[in-house]
């Protein structure tokens, strides 16, 4: 006969001998104290190793078991918790030998005392009451020895096996599972080794899944590639469980300085602390996009933790500070849709959800997520562009506040400015519709707009004078004849039809002066600049045009956008002022102009009241 | 004080108690129990697992989440169990089978929604009164039918095991794992035995 | 002369000479003050030089340090060798090595659940603290006190001479022949599964010893006290209950109602042994006792029932067996008493050699109440091989209260 017994300290040992002798073979079961001393034991742990070292060298035509396998408290029925691991336990070739179950107890007791007892009532398990050589002999022989059986069908419908109560076990349970699915979707087989010695991998919960929604392993295998380049990094704290190994495939297009990772260090460290290490990882690596794991420590696992509390939100928001443009893809196995709203307000560009196993009863959803990654990826690397803009708003913001020019209106035009930046960030924001391109650009040639109506900066009316530093230069006088009605101008500056661009000369013309006019002798009597061409303000007013006449086909580039940042930057610096053209023209002495405010020409009589306190 | 409860996750038992907080903070009128803060709490569990915990009371039973424990820390708190003669209870939410032991001293592992369970409080007034009881009555509100279950299954090998007048015979390692039983349940035969447990189970 | 060639070609003592020599020839009158300059700058810098005077000093020292220690060892093997055929009765030095299962040693964790101790860092730093502790605590002088102790230790912590066959020990403890594994014999066997699940794991997954399975061929077929021998925890088990008496257990009342049962003797306070908990050679005192109640069968057939005392203080443990109104026919004569006892007392006293001091109190013939100590510190044995040959007491004897004695009486004094 080639069965098995299974027994412990409280099964006679003539009774194993004669077991051995007549049926089969016997081995023995008992958990030592020090494994049970093992801050990381868990009763499935030991169980499966259990199995796997001792039993899983060759199929047995029945396997003995009693009711309990402890040693002094009966109730703790582990021989019944030891035939659930029989059952599902993927590597064990016994998995469907039959089982019989032998003790006093009548199934009515057992399932009155347990919650174990769904087993009894699935196919090829037995039961019997009396514990006698004879008796098993013949229970062997009255079995139907149906090797394999329909798993799902006679087993996994029956029973019931409940999830972990520790918020930690469930999350350990709901990571493994997604390493596991996308993994082998990925064709990463060390990753699949691990999950075996895991605690994880041993939990009965986990194997229960593991059998109700099997990994697939005849799915097409995922072949995406990323399309778009850049800086990735990836921040988890459980990188050496699988995760790194995932996203090191998913970015293997890439070179390997473009790909970043940080986890491992955050073992035993502060939330304060890894906040920290993330930051100065984010800063020196000049990540483009991270993709951020959101709970980085172990107290935002703690039940009743708000969004805002947790680690990751933390440093997405520090992230968002250093740069807006920063892509942060949030990776996070939640499902509460007001913390997903919570982290889009925070300005998170993206979402992975880590497969959970309710979503795998869906057999596409694997494929599906993995597919979902590339292009989420795919689509921050492209915009990841928009760190340059951020740059550049900051840039342009800080360079404004800077400059003190005429107080009240100035004030305004720079509120005005930065909100004008701000819209045109978030419609670059949607890089994938053209349109909202364009209108950002046409917010930033606001910006110009805004920038030439100052005062101090070109003054139009009958005579149109350009400001540069302390000087008034007219540039324009309308001769309008009164009479006849028709336009008429005098210019200092005359329109090259060959070279494309204005000139200084003189000339008259018969149109009113537009922006292309007045830009043009700013950066001819402003800022010295003769050859304008350098300045590629004809393509950024042609842009502008094209896309303000809806002219079709039209989409602005990514170098258009910079073109005009970099504009930006050189006009409203008052710095770049340069009066070296303006020597041969007529000028009007400021002397009015030089004259600089004082509290006199604004409120006189609060300047004689200070006057009389001084003398005081 | 009698009884140490170190728990370190006060949002669990704040929902466990939440509809019995009477009869909860009855048993501490009496003084036997100690259960410290979540500051404190977290400071006495550092200790155990850096070895520097010293039980200065006379305690009976220490009740402890496991979780909280490092493989130093559960040596550490084995030896001074093992020492002064204490019982011990650890609870868990990753512990997903009841594991009881008595070699050296009572303890049992538990999970925690089996020890935050309607036994909890009628235990632990138990033990106030009467600290010799077995960490056992925690665990089954029919302990008594653990014990008689295995009291039959150890007379039945009992009598599958032959004589063999040596002084280790395996027969009376048997012998005396039975009268362990006897100590605590009296005395029975295999008829009397059967009859018991099933007039418990039909009245569960 | 070069400074090398100075330090490379002389002696100690040929360099000092050749010194003085110098300082001699530089005082004499016919040098000039240049010359003398430099010859006294030459033996200057020679004699500031540390190099050459310590190294040759630490050389010597070396060597005599070596020749003390092949004295040593040669004298220790003479020390064997003349005293093989000789044991020593040393109760006392016994039970302050079994002591030392717990403190904190090595030897502890021999038999203790490991935790985070700086010496469990690795295996190998285990063994070699259990090395030096077998060094310190002179584990070599057991050999001279009790023979089955020092196999039993040496077999579970070090290495017997036993020969393998293929891995597979030919024998296995004294008395426990199935139990074939210590912890460093077979050898390597613990050691390299140690490292592989120990060593090389981190704390939280990594694997005890005593967690080591025990392989199939190396399992007794039976249990084991009991157990079946799964793990080298089991093993460990064992072990302990070879050298302790434990209360938990109750291995020292158990055994002598076994005792009791097997001689069908009758004994009313055997609840005075309840719980009893020393270090001592567990199996040695038991086969001791074994003869103590066979004698009490064979002697005196009619007399069944017999006493126990025990008497504790701080050092010892005192165990008093009486066979009740039984008393011994044959003379004793007080100027030879060794004629008196032979055979019986002598099998008992080569269970218990060296494990606790042994008595006898008994009313012997002339109506003398007497207390005759077999077993002090002045006995010693031969021996016959591993044997006991003869024992070769001084049989101190004194006179006891006559109201104390209700019986014979075998005495055995513990030490704690």
């Amino acid at each position: 006969m080639n069965s098995l017994l299974i027994y412990n300290n409280n099964i006679s040992p003539d009774f194993v001998s004669d077991f051995k002798a007549v049926m089969g073979e016997a081995f023995s079961f008992s958990i030592t104290n020090q494994s049970l001393s093992n801050e990381n034991f868990t009763f499935d742990k030991f169980t499966t190793e259990f199995l796997l070292q001792n039993l899983n060298k060759k199929k047995y035509d029945a396997i003995f078991l009693p009711f309990s396998l402890a040693e002094e408290n009966y109730l703790e029925f582990s021989g019944i918790s030891l035939g659930y691991h029989i059952r599902l336990t993927k590597e064990f070739c016994n998995k469907s030998t039959p089982i019989i179950f032998f003790g006093y107890e009548d199934l009515y007791t057992i399932n009155k005392l347990s919650s174990k007892g769904q087993i009894f009532f699935t196919k090829n398990i037995y039961v019997t009451n009396e514990q006698s050589i004879v008796n098993f002999q013949k229970k062997v022989l009255e079995i139907n020895c149906e090797n394999e059986f329909e798993l799902r069908k006679h087993f996994l419908d029956r029973i019931d096996i409940k999830p972990s109560v520790n918020h930690t076990s469930h999350h350990s349970i709901s990571n493994e599972w997604a390493i596991q699915r996308w993994a082998n979707a990925l064709s990463l087989d060390s990753v699949k080794i691990k999950s075996i010695t895991e605690n994880v991998g041993s939990s009965l919960y986990y194997k229960y899944l593991l059998a109700k929604y099997p990994i697939n392993t005849t799915q097409n295998p995922i072949n995406f590639q990323l399309k778009n380049k850049g800086n990735i990094l990836f921040v988890d704290d459980e990188l050496e469980k699988g995760w790194e190994e995932i996203f090191a495939k998913i970015s293997n297009v890439l070179p390997k300085e473009s790909v970043s990772f940080i986890g491992n260090e955050f073992k035993g460290e502060d939330p304060k602390i890894i906040e920290e290490l993330v930051i100065g990882r984010v800063i020196q690596f000049k990540a483009d996009v991270i993709v951020l794991d959101l709970r980085l420590h172990e107290i935002d696992f703690v039940e009743g933790t708000s969004i805002e509390d947790i680690t990751g939100y933390k440093v997405l928001q520090q992230i968002k500070k250093i740069n807006k443009g920063i892509q942060v893809i949030i990776f996070s196995a939640t499902n509460k849709i007001w913390n997903l709203q919570a982290l889009q307000a925070a300005e998170a560009d993206g979402f992975i959800i880590k497969e959970s196993p309710e979503n795998s009863v869906d057999e596409n959803f694997t494929n599906q997520s993995i597919e979902n990654i590339y292009k989420i990826i795919d689509l921050c690397l492209k915009r990841s562009f928009l760190k340059k803009i951020d740059t550049y708003i900051s840039n342009i913001n800080k360079l404004i506040s800077r400059q003190k020019l005429n107080l009240e209106e100035y004030s305004d035009f720079i509120s005005r400015t930065k909100s004008n930046l701000e819209v045109a960030f978030h419609l670059f924001y949607n890089l994938n519709d053209f349109k909202y391109k364009n209108y950002g650009y046409l917010q930033l040639f606001q910006v110009i707009e805004d920038f030439i109506r100052l005062k101090n900066v070109f003054e139009e009316g009958n005579l149109s004078y350009v400001f540069c530093k302390e000087k008034k230069v007219l540039v324009l006088q309308n001769l309008d004849d009164k009479i006849s009605g028709s336009k008429k101008f005098k210019s200092v500056i005359c329109f090259n039809e060959h070279k494309h661009i204005y000139e200084i000369k003189d000339c008259e013309s018969l149109r009113r002066p537009d922006t292309y006019y007045k830009i043009s002798a700013l950066l001819i009597f402003r800022y010295g600049i003769t050859g304008i061409g350098k300045t590629n303000w004809n393509k950024i007013n042609k842009n502008r045009n094209d896309v303000a006449h809806g002219e079709p086909n039209v989409i602005v580039s990514e170098n258009d956008i910079i073109q005009i940042f970099d504009f930006l930057i050189l006009i409203l610096d008052k710095n770049k002022q340069n009066d070296r053209n303006i020597n041969n023209l007529i000028t009007e002495s400021k002397k009015k102009e030089n004259h600089k405010t004082t509290l006199a020409d604004v409120n006189p009589a609060l300047e004689e009241l200070l006057k009389k306190m001084d003398k005081e | 004080m009698k009884i140490l409860l170190l728990e370190d996750r006060p949002e669990r038992q704040k929902k466990f108690i939440s509809d019995k907080i009477k009869s909860w903070e009855n048993i501490f009128i009496s003084g036997q129990i100690f259960m410290p803060e979540v500051n404190d709490c977290k400071v006495i569990i550092e200790q155990i697992n850096n070895y520097s915990f010293a039980l200065n009371q006379t305690f009976k039973l220490l009740i402890v989440h496991r979780s909280a424990l490092k493989s130093s820390g559960i040596s550490h708190l084995s030896s001074i169990c093992k020492e002064k003669k204490i019982k011990l209870i650890y609870f868990s939410g990753g512990i997903s089978q009841t594991i009881y032991n008595s070699q050296d001293f009572e303890q049992i592992n538990l999970n925690s929604t089996d020890f935050y369970s309607d036994l909890l409080i009628p235990f632990l007034q138990n033990f106030i009164t009467n600290d010799s009881i077995s960490v056992l009555e925690i665990f089954h509100t029919e302990w008594k039918i653990s014990y008689m279950m295995l009291y039959r299954q150890l007379l039945r090998n009992l009598e599958l095991t032959e004589e063999d007048y040596d002084l280790d015979s395996d027969r009376s390692y048997i012998l005396r794992r039975i009268e362990k039983i006897e100590n605590v349940i009296g005395k029975m035969k295999l008829e009397e035995l059967h009859k018991s447990i099933q007039q418990k189970i039909n009245y569960l | 002369m070069s400074q090398n060639n100075i330090n490379e070609s002389l002696s100690l003592s040929e360099k000092g000479d050749f010194m003085k020599k110098i300082l001699e020839f530089s005082l004499s009158k016919n040098i000039d003050s240049k010359t003398k300059d430099r010859l006294f700058r030459l033996v200057s810098t020679e004699i500031d030089k540390p190099n050459y005077i310590e190294i040759d000093l630490i050389n010597q020292i070396g060597e005599i340090r070596k020749e003390i220690e092949s004295i040593k060892s040669n004298n220790s093997k003479n020390e064997k060798e003349e005293t093989v055929n000789r044991l020593t009765h040393n109760p006392k030095f016994i039970t302050n090595f079994l002591n030392e299962f717990r403190q904190n040693t090595a030897l502890k964790y021999s038999t203790h659940l490991w935790d985070n101790t700086d010496f469990l860092e690795s295996i190998e730093s285990f063994y070699g603290k259990l090395e030096e502790e077998k060094r310190n605590k002179k584990f070599g002088y057991i050999f001279n006190y009790n023979r089955g102790l020092y196999n039993l230790l040496n077999y579970f912590l070090f290495t017997p001479k036993t020969e393998t066959n293929d891995g597979i020990p030919k024998y296995g403890w004294d008395g426990l022949q199935e139990v074939k594994i210590g912890w460093q014999f077979p050898q390597d066997l613990i050691k390299k599964w140690a490292i592989e699940n120990y060593n090389n794991q981190e704390k939280g997954n990594s694997k005890k010893p005593l967690e080591f399975p025990i392989p199939n061929s190396l399992k007794p077929t039976k249990r084991i006290k009991g157990r079946e021998i799964n793990y080298f925890e089991d093993v460990v088990n064992v072990f302990k209950t070879e050298i302790q008496f434990r209360g938990e257990e109750n291995n020292l009342l158990n055994s002598i109602e076994y005792l009791t049962k097997k001689f069908n003797l009758n004994c009313e306070n055997i609840a005075a042994l309840n719980k009893l908990d020393f270090y001592t050679y567990t199996r040695g005192v038991i086969n001791a006792l074994g003869f103590i109640f066979e004698y009490f069968e064979k002697k005196n057939q009619s007399k069944r029932n017999v006493d126990i005392k025990v008497e504790q203080d701080i050092s010892s443990i005192t165990l008093c067996f009486t066979q009740i109104d039984s008393y011994p026919a044959k003379v004793l004569d007080l100027q030879n008493p060794n004629i008196f006892f032979s055979g019986d007392t002598n099998s008992v006293i080569k269970e218990i050699f060296s494990l606790c001091d042994y008595s006898i109190i008994s009313k012997f013939n002339g109506g003398n109440f007497l207390q005759i100590d077999l077993l002090t510190d002045e006995t010693q044995a031969e021996l016959d091989g591993n044997n006991i040959k003869s024992v070769l007491s001084k049989f101190k004897v004194m006179e006891v209260d006559k109201e104390q004695v209700i019986g014979f009486t075998h005495k055995l004094k513990f030490y704690l």
